[in-house]
């Protein structure tokens, strides 16, 4: 189970305005690429950063990064003050990082209802699981009439409303969402943004990484501007 | 009572020994998509010690809880720490070639560990061979009480937790994707490593439970029967544990079934009791929907660790000139003169046997470093060719150097049947149906009068063109260097045309290929009918270097062993084959010449020590070196890997 939860914070309700996620100078490879130099940011609780840059900037890069999916060559990351650089991603995850990732981002041979199992295994407590998954049909009743669909099947909209219904129902302190609205029609498009806005009202630090600016900018409280692995503009941080 | 019930009956534990075995690989391939072909050698690692530990004294419920309980489930979470979850998502090739390391290194292990002595085979829990009672008139005995009950207990539980347990949903979650089910908060090595001493567990079942059916505690044995659960496993698609069943009883029952009512006599009949599993794996690739794309594995997180770039994309930077090649061949000429008029007879012998290997590897080289395809059976296209050259030559007095040409030709027509159902396939279906086929060749083909004498073999004379004999080993040598850098230019040639080209663009994108207007089936079948015969001018080589040729010099086990050798040197060079080649003879001959007897067991510890650790550097040996080289020479790399960025 999450070792974190948004009710827990609310008891303590100290923590506002505090750094929720410290990113400390790191530096990242792929083999023999490398692919981010030196980057380094600041993320409250309960706002949002919007990370922007064209293909290859290493947006998803510092994604992987903060949620364990790759182990940064140098630097830190800090999460709550504890460091969690090179920890591993379900240890990250427990303690309250949900990383929708670009693409997919669902298991596509199993069927909705069982990928909504294994989203919320450990988001949930057991016995309310099925309460929580009514409350993902609710929120999308497309996704109840698929229940026992394989994700395959499912439109591309469907997908990231599937792989954001973890973040709806039982939200993580921190939300990486990466690239959820890449390819889809506007109106889904629309829908996704909607679903992210509910989850931010609910109290969750996010991370976007987008490729359509206007949308990032009016999501998001700051931006940061990635190009090349390197942060060339963080205005307002 | 009529005799098919008791066949029926009489074939049911062999079904449920297979349907154990199958159940273990379909566990692990659910959860790793590694498709283990060495659970036999667990299996019979567990057997092994099983029944050592009763010949010691122990009670059987003892050495059972020990030896099957703890330690056969400890040997898969072992193996999987070592081993498999390092190659989840990797290559199939990487994935296959490491299993096979295993299947090779564990009966040397075990051999090395326990001694060479077979233990006697022992029953579990009731006495083999007493009659309980009798069904109609089927005696039933305690091992078909014993096996049948422990397989329907099994099966039930495996159902449960595949289907309606957390622990099942995060093993069908983290085949997938292991990196998105860590997302999610699921420990994906852990629950990887629970579906692997499953796996084990069931292997040490089906080990334990057979040795008595058998009589012997063999890793031989265990193996084939490991490749015929593939079968089963095939049927139920790799994925559905009550078909794998279904299928792993019906083939225990259908073969006891053709036991019974076959005509005996005659070869062909002998051997179908044997070929049916590799005949019915054969066909349910072919057939079953889901085994049609078994390399469309896609794991939506793959993209995180890139595969390490192809040297091809370094070394169309430096592309070597002409002139170097001249230089190169010169050189090569030199030395395959120098060698072929210095050495002694006994070691132009060993030396053009090495040569007729190299041949052989060339075909691997051809057909996994240039068309990205893997064969378990380029050691029976070798045999193919080697037969006919023998036969042609005995029956029909046709002159050797014939005889080698139409023994190519029939093993390209032989891999021409064998690359028509496999083109349809995709990596590890490929791989399977040409297991199959060596299967085939090992129990159905080679033991025909007209190939393999009746499994005994075949004598021939070396070759004589002109006045110029080759009865001596040291012009034969010269003859067989010549050849193989013929050969291996051929191999360069065919890399570099436009069918290698269209062969790499298939290998790395058979959509993107197909999306530029190259078939993919014609540019498959092309290159394996190749592969096949220049396989088969190896075994003809091979033959007439030895002056015979018998089943046992190309049965299905060396197809693994070979694959193995060329990969883990490297199969995207020429050099890996040549080195492979020379490099098997002698050193198995320097062992034989200079080391202790008890050195031949650890032979093949150390071959799939290296198979195993290729995992770590897929490109080969050789060409990892060559990488080194290149990249202390001229920085040359940062170029070539940008190139590949892009």
């Amino acid at each position: 189970m999450i070792e974190n939860s948004l009710k827990d914070l609310e008891k303590k309700g100290s923590e506002k305005n505090q750094p929720l996620l410290v990113v400390d100078n790191i530096e990242a490879s792929y083999g023999p690429f490398r692919a981010l130099f030196g980057v380094s940011f600041t993320l409250n609780y309960g706002s949002s950063i919007a990370l922007l840059g064209p293909n290859g900037a290493g947006k998803s890069t510092v994604a992987r990064a903060i949620s364990g999916l790759i182990r940064p060559g140098n630097g830190h990351i800090y999460f709550r003050g504890d460091e969690i650089t090179g920890k591993d991603t379900w240890r990250i995850e427990r303690l309250g990082v949900a990383h929708v990732p670009e693409g997919r981002g669902v298991f596509a041979s199993l069927t909705v209802q069982e990928n909504l199992k294994v989203f919320l295994s450990h988001a949930v407590p057991k016995k309310l699981m099925h309460e929580k998954i009514d409350e993902v049909y609710s929120f999308f009743p497309r996704l109840k009439e698929r229940s026992l669909q394989r994700a395959e099947t499912l439109s591309g909209g469907e997908q990231r409303m599937l792989a954001l219904s973890r973040a709806l129902v039982a939200p993580p302190l921190l939300l990486i969402a990466d690239e959820l609205s890449l390819g889809l029609a506007p109106i889904l498009s629309q829908e996704v943004w909607s679903s992210m806005g509910e989850i931010r009202k609910k109290g969750t630090s996010i991370i976007v990484i987008e490729q359509n600016i206007d949308q990032a900018k009016a999501f998001a409280d700051n931006v940061v501007e990635l190009s090349r692995g390197k942060i060339v503009e963080s205005p307002s941080i | 009572m009529s005799q098919l019930p008791i066949d029926v009956l009489s074939g049911l534990p062999f079904g449920c020994v297979y349907g154990l075995l199958a159940l273990g690989l379909v566990m692990g391939y659910r959860t790793s998509g590694v498709l283990n072909l060495a659970l036999g050698a667990q299996g019979f690692l567990v057997a092994l010690f099983f029944n050592a530990a009763i010949d010691d004294g122990w009670s059987s419920l003892v050495s059972f809880i020990v030896w099957v309980i703890i330690f056969g489930p400890f040997v898969g979470i072992a193996l999987d720490r070592l081993l498999f979850r390092h190659v989840r998502g990797a290559p199939v090739v990487v994935q296959l070639v490491s299993v096979l390391g295993l299947l090779i290194a564990i009966p040397s292990l075990a051999t090395v560990l326990a001694g060479s002595t077979s233990p006697s085979p022992h029953a579990l829990i009731l006495a083999p061979s007493t009659i309980y009672t009798h069904l109609g008139g089927y005696a039933i005995s305690g091992q078909a009480v014993v096996t049948v009950s422990i397989t329907i207990v099994v099966l039930g539980l495996l159902s449960y937790l595949m289907h309606f347990s957390r622990l099942g949903l995060y093993m069908r979650s983290v085949v997938e994707s292991p990196k998105l089910a860590e997302l999610s908060g699921i420990e994906a090595e852990r629950v990887g490593a629970l579906a692997w001493g499953l796996s084990s567990l069931l292997a040490g079942l089906a080990g334990v439970l057979i040795v008595p059916i058998l009589h012997q505690v063999s890793s031989f044995s265990l193996t084939t029967l490991v490749v015929a659960a593939t079968a089963a496993a095939a049927v139920g698609g790799l994925t559905s544990l009550p078909l794998t069943m279904a299928g792993a009883l019906m083939l225990g029952i259908t073969q006891q079934i053709i036991a019974g009512f076959a005509p005996t006599g005659a070869q062909w009949t002998q051997g179908l009791r044997p070929s049916l599993p590799f005949v019915i794996l054969g066909f349910a690739l072919i057939f079953h929907p889901r085994l049609t794309h078994l390399a469309g594995r896609s794991d939506p997180m793959a993209g995180i660790n890139p595969p390490v770039p192809s040297l091809d994309v370094i070394r169309r930077q430096v592309r070597k000139g002409r002139n170097s090649r001249w230089v190169v061949g010169l050189a090569a000429t030199i030395v395959i003169a120098v060698v072929a008029l210095n050495v002694t007879d006994a070691w132009a012998f060993y030396l053009s046997q090495g040569a007729s290997y190299a041949c052989i590897f060339l075909s691997i080289t051809l057909l996994n470093g240039t068309g990205g395809q893997i064969s378990l059976s380029q050691a029976s296209f070798a045999g193919v060719g080697g037969f006919v050259t023998a036969q042609m030559a005995i029956h029909f007095a046709l002159p050797v150097g014939a005889g080698v040409f139409l023994g190519a030709l029939a093993a390209g027509a032989a891999g021409f049947i064998v690359a028509i159902p496999s083109s349809r396939l995709e990596g590890l279906g490929t791989a399977l149906v040409t297991l199959a086929f060596a299967m085939l060749a090992d129990s159905l083909l080679f033991p025909l009068s007209w190939m393999g004498n009746g499994g005994t073999g075949v004598i021939l004379p070396r070759p004589q063109f002109g006045s110029i004999s080759f009865n001596s080993s040291r012009p034969l040598l010269l003859f067989v260097l010549v050849f193989l850098a013929g050969l291996s230019w051929f191999v360069v040639w065919i890399r570099e045309s436009k069918l290698g080209l269209e062969a790499l663009a298939v290998s790395s994108s058979r959509r993107g290929a197909n999306a530029i207007g190259l078939s993919n089936k014609r540019v498959s079948i092309s290159i394996f009918t190749i592969s096949a015969a220049i396989a088969g001018l190896g075994g003809g080589i091979f033959a007439i270097t030895d002056q015979s040729i018998s089943p046992s010099d190309f049965n299905s086990q060396y197809s693994l062993v070979f694959l193995v050798i060329v990969v883990v040197l490297g199969s995207r060079t020429v050099y890996g084959a040549l080195v492979g080649g020379f490099g098997y003879v002698i050193v198995k001959q320097l062992l034989s010449t200079f080391a202790p007897q008890s050195f031949g067991a650890l032979i093949p510890l150390v071959v799939g020590v290296l198979a195993i650790s290729w995992v770590l550097h897929p490109e080969g040996l050789i060409e990892r070196q060559h990488r080194y080289i290149t990249q202390l020479k001229s920085h040359l790399p940062k170029k070539g890997l940008v190139a590949a960025s892009k």
